[in-house]
């Protein structure tokens, strides 16, 4: 009937490390092997050089290993055993067995207390070792012999200072005062600590107002932070307006590209239109000039007399040929005169488309495949078999860029210039516009227009 | 809780062993109730304290140490045990009604059973089990190699787990079978108990602490310095927290954290007792919600909600958006949170089952006579969006009442199954027409009732647990310790070959005994083995499809899809739906891919037949309810088909009571009657169609030609038409 004994004993077993596991049942009946065993364990734990003979067979052998147990307990702690209620190995022993168990547990707690505090001290000579650097260790070692250096000249003026010091402490000595000083030094230093730890007190509180501030202010910026991500995924209400008017001016921007495309061709056109006419006209002129030549040639070879005038033709045509030939010439000079005048005129007329071709023609070889490509583009492949055409064009083109670069060149420099800067703009459009087939491109060609606006 | 003495209740001459509060629930209803505890003491006294240690009463209970009382869960009766090794039942006022038990060794712990008419008690290495009825035989058994210290017996989930000397703890059920055995501790366990839930069980032993499944498995362990053994473990109501004593005069308290809840893309952890982090797997940006001011209790997340209930008020949040959530007060600690797609359900003990919506808006608060809110867990009461579903612990859980969620209003009267209910569960699928509760039993059986009509089907035997899908009527089962999916569980009251046909079982899976599954949503089933394995099984993921289709009425598209698939299963299933749905030329395209030969002719035939009327109550035949047929018959005016109907199932009187009823084909009727007699080679037995056949002419030419009228009559009436 020890049910609280037995499980205090087995717990306390337990916490000890007793190799073996206590049952609550293994007291209800007698078991002096178990009482013996925990005995003999404990009072090696207790006091570990002992020796006691551990023979229990007999009962008399049993009878006085219980009694050197109980000896060796009075003597070392001062503990009674009861013997019978030990021998008889049931629950009441249990009650004696509790005595020394939790007498070892008590230690073994307070020891476990202590132990802990030793193990901090360590530690902190660890950290403290840890600070240490060679300077401040050589330092010291310094320190150390000027201090012994010290301690040498003190022994030295020793002999002098024992006579003093014997009639010092020969004479009376003002104990009150010296407790008094000493109790005030005390007090001073107790008001320093007090103070100190006022003021630590003092910090470690503003320490934490300021760190629940920073807490909340952190809270607050999260909390702001989440608001803004939130309403950056919000969009806003007149995005949709401005996409759709973005697409719509994407589209205009495209009508006024075709459009522009095909002003520029048709110019284009129009330039090589002129340019075929000029050439005809030069040609007109050269064969005209020839035959000019060759009759001017014919009429000194009819002159001096290598050829023999055909009279038959000649005789009544004669004079009228002269005359007109005369007529001719005079009326061909006027005529090329004329016709210096005119092409004079007409090439300042021309000039003007010349240079502007120049201009565009100027705005380099990209222009002129970014054209090409624009022409095909416009056509829309119905007239890719004119492909050549419009690769002849574009040759064209770059005559006639250079033979107004020739011509006007110096004249149209300014000119140039713009029509560079036109080009450019150009190119950059034609290039886009170029490519309208492609998909991609056309995005590609939004984010340009985007750029450019 | 931070462990500081609040006061001094009262100090007594002797030591305690064992201290046990007065049950909760019992206090409204017993008038002597009120906070009072009960203690025992090394020497045998038990004594009767009210909270401000005022000794009520004090009873010399036992010779030697009173180790172990514990008040029945209603509140009548004590029982304690001591080192004498009785057991012995006093009542509420401390008069002993009878001593149970006299064991020859010191009893150690002793508990009561949920309806606190058995006792469990442990001795010496045994366990008993001993009702209180005296002619009643005991159940006892040999459950450890040492000395048992400690047991304890859920009042929910009826386990019994015990923790010897042997260094084991072993979880057994009711009839003391055992279903689980730990490993050997390094000492004895000495202290089990189960968390109120049902869910969860603490093991105790020398400075160590272990949380473990209901299963047996351990979560986690947990070494406690200078704890001595824990000598007894005490849950709180909730089943969050527990508090241990040790040995050594420690008193350890613990929470349960890390519980992780997945719904979808979301994840929830409970990382301690204020903090729960939201994780989303797809953005994989991991949320932490603001700091709870007060103890997380539960957490339930599920249909795009997120519910934390803390000990004073609840929190819904909506999980595409975490940074506002409703919040309302609560009266009492939760005990229990469920979700359904409209709303979610709160239990407690004072206030009983609330229904809230997602607004934090109360909706109803369902009440019945006998409810006892502490015995309920998640497998008792079920919830869908328009019914709750509970069990009735009062009458032996045998009884399933129904509410509904708009007013709480009983919803039909509760139905009363044979055997105890382990396990309900309702669809949340489909209207409340289509509303079915599936139930397991003691013996493992798993039953299909529809909440409308209440006609009980069984689906399987040796069922260990079930669940609904989460979006369509699929439901799942281990059954046999394998997977079984029944695509269109209906299908069971109409033809139960066709169910056979529209199951599907996952054959090369090995979940082993009493699997859990977990979740069963989307394709994937997620399966708690026994020894606390997560298994995840892929199912097929076709029949949500088919279900997707048929709802948007795709009949050819789910016709197409069957045909891809070359799956059986799936044709039966689509058949089944097809039949439920009268859409009859998807059903004779699914029957003829099963090869029901018989059925795509009673299909054709059906399809033949010109008036909806006649179609419904061919497919009310067909559906085993040949009363509904006749009525729909009789409803429409077509006596002539209904008295046919009679006559082909050889049900002759019913036939003859129309014909006179109506007055007329009384001729067709004996016709017909005559017939069977002459193909059976049998006499006239029936009185009244031997008077019959002496009243009435049977004239064989004026019969057909009247079929044959009465056929023409059906074809041309008002809405007739063929089915197309």
């Amino acid at each position: 009937m020890s049910f609280r004994e037995l499980r205090s004993y087995t717990e306390v077993m337990k916490a000890l490390g007793y190799p073996r596991l206590i049952s609550m049942e293994n007291f209800r009946t007698p078991n002096f092997e178990l009482v013996a065993d925990c005995l003999y364990w404990l009072l090696h734990r207790y006091y570990p050089g002992v020796e006691i003979a551990d023979d229990i067979s007999t009962e008399a052998d049993r009878v006085k290993f219980l009694q050197s147990v109980a000896q060796v307990m009075l003597t070392k702690a001062r503990m009674k055993l009861n013997i019978k209620r030990l021998y008889a190995a049931d629950g009441n022993a249990v009650k004696e067995l509790l005595k020394l168990a939790t007498l070892l547990y008590k230690a073994t707690s307070k020891a476990g207390d202590t132990d802990n505090d030793d193990a901090g001290e360590i530690i902190d000579i660890n950290a403290s070792l840890k600070g240490f650097n060679p300077k401040d260790i050589k330092g010291a070692a310094s320190e150390i012999i000027k201090a012994g250096a010290a301690l040498y000249d003190a022994l030295g003026q020793e002999p002098e200072l024992r006579e003093h010091r014997a009639r010092a402490v020969a004479g009376h000595v003002d104990t009150d005062f010296v407790e008094r000083s000493i109790r005030e030094a005390i007090a001073q230093v107790e008001d320093n600590i007090r103070a100190l730890e006022n003021q630590m007190e003092d910090l470690e509180r503003n320490e934490k107002t300021l760190d629940n501030k920073i807490e909340k202010k952190k809270q607050e910026l999260e909390r702001q932070e989440k608001r803004l991500s939130t309403l950056q995924s919000v969009r806003p209400a007149y995005m949709d307006e401005y996409e759709r008017l973005q697409g719509e001016l994407n589209t205009l921007y495209q009508s006024y590209l075709d459009k522009f495309r095909n002003l520029e061709f048709l110019e284009n056109e129009l330039e090589a239109y002129y340019i075929a006419e000029q050439d005809k006209m030069e040609a007109q002129e050269r064969r005209l000039k020839k035959m000019q030549k060759r009759l001017k040639e014919e009429e000194l070879r009819i002159l001096r007399g290598e050829q023999e005038v055909d009279e038959t033709n000649m005789n009544f045509d004669d004079d009228d040929d002269d005359e007109s030939e005369q007529e001719g010439e005079e009326g061909e000079e006027g005529d090329d005169d004329e016709g210096g005048g005119y092409h004079g005129s007409k090439a300042t007329m021309r000039r003007g488309p010349g240079g502007q071709g120049a201009g565009v023609g100027g705005a380099g070889g990209a222009r002129q495949q970014g054209r090409g490509q624009q022409v095909m583009g416009n056509l829309e492949g119905d007239f890719e078999d004119e492909a050549s055409i419009d690769e002849d064009d574009n040759t064209d083109g770059g005559d006639v860029s250079r033979a107004g670069s020739d011509s006007g060149g110096a004249a149209y420099a300014g000119g140039n210039g713009y029509a560079n800067g036109y080009g450019g703009y150009d190119q950059g459009a034609y290039m886009n516009g170029g490519m309208d087939d492609d998909g991609q491109h056309f995005i590609q060609d939004d984010d340009e227009d985007d750029n450019n606006f | 809780m931070l462990g500081e003495p609040e006061q001094r209740v009262c100090q007594l001459d002797a030591y305690y062993t064992d201290i046990h509060w007065y049950p909760v629930s019992s206090k409204k209803t017993q008038a002597g109730g009120g906070d009072v505890f009960a203690v025992s003491c090394t020497d045998g006294s038990v004594k009767i304290l009210g909270k401000t240690g005022r000794v009520e009463k004090s009873i010399e209970a036992h010779r030697g140490a009173c180790i172990s009382l514990r008040w029945s869960y209603d509140g009548t009766a004590l029982a304690t045990a001591g080192e004498d090794g009785s057991v012995k039942i006093w009542s509420r006022n401390g008069m002993l009604r009878s001593t149970l038990a006299q064991a020859d060794s010191p009893v150690y712990s002793i508990v009561w059973a949920y309806d606190c008419d058995q006792l469990c008690y442990c001795t010496g290495n045994n366990v008993v089990i001993k009702s209180l009825m005296s002619n009643a035989k005991q159940n006892a058994w040999r459950a450890h190699d040492g000395v048992i210290l400690k047991v304890d017996w859920s009042p929910i989930n009826h386990l019994i787990v015990t923790g010897g000397e042997d260094c084991k703890y072993k979880v057994w059920d009711s009839f003391g079978r055992l279903l689980y055995q730990s490993g050997v501790f390094d000492y004895p366990v000495t202290s089990v108990a189960w968390s109120p839930s049902g869910e969860l069980f603490a093991i105790g032993s020398f400075n160590s602490l272990q949380l473990c499944d209901r299963m047996g498995w351990a979560y986690s362990k947990v070494h406690l310095k200078d704890a001595g053994s824990v000598m007894s473990l005490c849950w709180t109501a909730d089943s969050t927290q527990l508090a241990a004593a040790g040995g050594s005069g420690a008193v350890v308290f613990g929470q349960v954290v890390d519980l992780t809840l997945e719904d979808g893309k979301m994840q929830a952890t409970v990382v301690d007792e204020h903090r729960i982090v939201a994780n989303d797997i797809l953005n994989e940006n991991a949320d932490e919600l603001p700091e709870f001011r007060d103890r997380v209790i539960k957490v339930s997340l599920g249909y795009g909600y997120l519910i934390v209930a803390t000990a004073t008020q609840c929190h819904v949040y909506n999980t595409s958006n975490l940074n506002t959530p409703h919040i309302f007060d609560l009266k009492d600690t939760v005990t229990l949170l469920l979700q359904s797609e409209r709303h979610f359900l709160l239990l407690d003990n004072s206030a009983g089952i609330q229904i809230y919506t997602y607004e934090g808006r109360q909706i109803c608060n369902p009440r019945f006579q006998g409810l006892r809110t502490e015995l309920l867990n998640a497998q008792m009461i079920t919830l869908s969006n328009d019914t709750i579903a509970v069990l009735d612990q009062q009458a032996s859980a045998t009884t399933v009442r129904f509410f509904d969620t708009a007013q709480g209003r009983p919803l039909g009267d509760a139905w009363s199954h044979t055997l105890e209910i382990k396990e309900i569960a309702l669809s949340q699928a489909g209207t409340i027409n289509d509303r079915q509760l599936i139930l397991i039993d003691r013996n493992r059986d798993l039953y299909l009732l529809p909440v409308m009509k209440r006609n009980i089907a069984k689906l399987a035997a040796m069922c260990d647990s079930a669940r609904w899908h989460d979006s369509t009527a699929m439901l799942a089962a281990m059954v046999d310790q394998r997977l079984c999916v029944w695509y269109y569980p209906s299908e069971v009251y109409v033809d139960k070959d066709l169910l056979a046909k529209t199951r599907y079982t996952k054959a090369d899976s090995d979940f082993g005994k009493s699997a859990q599954i977990q979740l069963f949503a989307g394709n994937r089933c997620l399966v708690r083995r026994s020894d606390g394995v997560l298994v995840s099984a892929a199912t097929s993921p076709y029949p949500s499809v088919l279900y997707d289709m048929v709802r948007r009425q795709q009949w050819d598209k789910a016709t197409r899809l069957c045909r891809f698939i070359k799956d059986p299963t799936m044709w039966a299933t689509l058949a089944a739906i097809a039949m439920a749905a009268k859409e009859l030329n998807t059903a004779e395209v699914a029957f003829a891919a099963i090869d029901e030969v018989d059925k795509t002719h009673f299909v054709r035939k059906v399809k033949m037949i010109p008036t909806e009327e006649g179609r419904n109550a061919e497919l009310a035949v067909y559906r085993r309810k040949p009363e509904e047929a006749e009525a729909i018959l009789l409803q429409a005016g077509l006596v002539y088909r209904a008295i046919k109907l009679n006559i082909k199932l050889f049900n002759f009187e019913r036939a003859l009571d129309l014909a006179v009823q109506y007055k007329q084909h009384q001729d067709t009727v004996l016709y017909y009657r005559q017939q069977f007699l002459r193909g059976a080679k049998q006499q006239e037995t029936i009185q009244r169609f031997v008077q019959m056949n002496e009243s009435v002419v049977v004239d064989i030419a004026a019969i057909k030609k009247k079929i044959e009228e009465e056929k023409i009559k059906e074809t041309q009436r008002p809405g007739a038409k063929r089915y197309i």
